[in-house]
């Protein structure tokens, strides 16, 4: 009968759940039976266990607090346990909030929010080794969201960069190529967009003239031989309507050279359904894989990179040599370009 | 400024002004129901005992001239700003068994800027840490078996300087 079935797999799923509870379950026991005192009250050692965080607060609280993270932020939260993992790449609310914000300067060019992600003022940044995604810690956001509003100079925002890194481990490098967050969707669901690349193509024409610090960075072609362009990010940080990722390759190629700079992508054709993933993994193709050619959004573009493969090599080479430049916000940057260096000249 | 009292679910009455108390929406709207409360008959708070309580009052009575909160809130939770006040923060100095309290009693008696700056405190302790660090943190258990484990995050020593 057809009725069995779901009490049988009740059942099943009853003993994998005694099973896999029975450890925790012994040890509590022993715990509490080697005091006295504990072993008359046997909750007690509940009680003391159970004074976390993910037990105590009710799921629309925690979602709360997640919800006062930045993407980066929640993407490591989402590997601390799986009631979090759930909550923060199940609930609405907060992947809304993982899409450029509504007033962000990308909407009011009439571009479609995009992915947190790539939001180039969060400064993410991974790397493709062995095709491997893998995700730095950004510079501190509550900072660089400081200098964009100008409240905070260079010079100040550069010590506050060495001062976030004497409290926090830099460098940390996860591998999130299994990550959730990489299969959400690239355009926001919860956005309307521009159906028509020509809509992008004149955002982009009216950003350039618009934002006086924007500069035309490269182009590409594509195959149906419409040209676009990418713009350069501005000095303060700002960048409307394109894309900023990093990417280092394992053949040392990346975009532009070495410091502030970073490849530039975009604007891109939109299409709904296309995940972070195949952004990412096109983006890999480019700057790794060193294809010129890149099958994206459904058409080919063409990709020009602005610098030379041995300008690259003397950037790095210099930044790698230099020491004076690590103390600052930099050195993470120059570190991962450093060791990518390395190992392309190692291969040369 | 009227004196009433509040009932802790510890059966302490806690006498305060009413001024004070109507920062919590759930005694504000209990007070309205009821109408004009009888001098004497406290008001019982079955879900907080003394001490957070008391807590939760102290907070109330520094924040008792604060301007209400705008009705239209800022839904953008991307740029929603993690900054305290300071008297806050110090406020918010206890332990994490505390903390908590004061976040499930800020809810439950609809006290929202409270439960705002709750949140924020344990969203700042999150920030900047590694998913092993926050574990840490909260003492959360780590439920994912070694297989997800390795499938979630891979260590990574290449970054590292060699």
């Amino acid at each position: 009968m057809s009725d069995d079935r779901p009490l049988g797999s009740l059942a099943e799923a009853m003993s994998v759940v005694k099973l896999s509870a029975s450890p925790n379950l012994s040890c509590a026991y022993q715990r509490a039976s080697s005091s006295t005192i504990q072993q008359h009250r046997p909750h007690q050692y509940r009680v003391e266990t159970n004074v976390t965080i993910t037990v105590i607060l009710p799921t629309e609280l925690q979602i709360q607090i997640l919800s006062y993270l930045t993407v980066d932020e929640q993407v490591s939260a989402g590997e601390v346990c799986s009631l979090w993992r759930s909550i923060i790449f199940h609930t609405g609310t907060l992947q809304a909030a993982r899409y450029t914000a509504p007033g962000d300067t990308s909407l009011k060019f009439g571009l479609p929010a995009t992915h947190g992600i790539f939001d180039c003022r969060k400064w993410f940044m991974c790397t493709a080794r062995d095709r491997v995604i893998q995700r730095y810690r950004p510079l501190d956001p509550d900072h660089l969201l400081e200098s964009e509003q100008g409240k905070i100079g260079r010079k100040q925002r550069l010590s506050s960069y060495r001062a976030f890194y004497s409290k926090h481990p830099a460098m940390e490098a996860t591998d999130i190529s299994n990550s959730p967050v990489l299969d959400e969707p690239f355009f926001s669901p919860f956005m309307p967009m521009p159906n028509a690349w020509r809509d992008v193509a004149a955002a982009v024409v009216a950003l350039d003239k618009d934002a006086a610090r924007a500069r035309l960075s490269w182009g590409f072609r594509r195959s149906d031989g419409v040209e676009g362009a990418a713009l350069e990010q501005g000095e303060d940080g700002m960048i409307a309507g394109s894309l900023t990722v990093k990417m280092v390759a394992d053949d040392g190629l990346m975009g532009s050279g070495g410091g502030d700079d970073a490849e530039r992508l975009g604007p891109w054709l939109p299409r709904g359904d296309i995940t972070v993933r195949e952004v990412v993994d096109a983006i890999v193709g480019m700057v790794c894989g060193g294809q010129h050619r890149v099958r994206l959004f459904g058409s080919e573009f063409e990709v020009r990179f602005g610098n030379s493969v041995e300008e690259k090599r003397s950037n790095w080479e210099r930044l790698w040599t230099d020491r004076r430049w690590w103390p600052t916000a930099k050195f993470h940057y120059y570190l991962v370009y450093s060791q990518v260096y390395k190992k392309f000249i190692s291969i040369q | 400024m009227a004196p009433m009292k509040l009932l802790s679910s510890d059966n302490v009455e806690i006498e305060v002004e009413k001024e004070v108390a109507e920062r919590s929406v759930l005694i504000k709207n209990m007070l309205e129901d009821v109408g004009d409360t009888t001098v004497g008959a406290p008001i019982p708070i079955p879900n907080v005992n003394e001490g957070v309580l008391r807590k939760v009052i102290e907070w109330c009575e520094h924040h008792r001239n604060d301007p209400p909160q705008p009705a239209d809130e800022d839904s953008d939770s991307r740029k929603k700003s993690t900054d305290i006040e300071e008297w806050d923060q110090k406020f918010m100095q206890v332990d994490q068994e505390m903390l908590f309290e004061i976040i499930l009693a800020a809810n439950y008696l609809d006290i929202k800027p409270l439960l705002d700056v709750g949140c924020k405190t344990v969203a700042n302790m999150i920030k900047g840490k590694s998913p092993e660090e926050i574990r840490k943190t909260f003492n959360i258990q780590n439920d994912f078996t070694p297989e997800e484990e390795d499938q979630i995050r891979r260590e990574n020593e290449w970054a590292e300087d060699r």
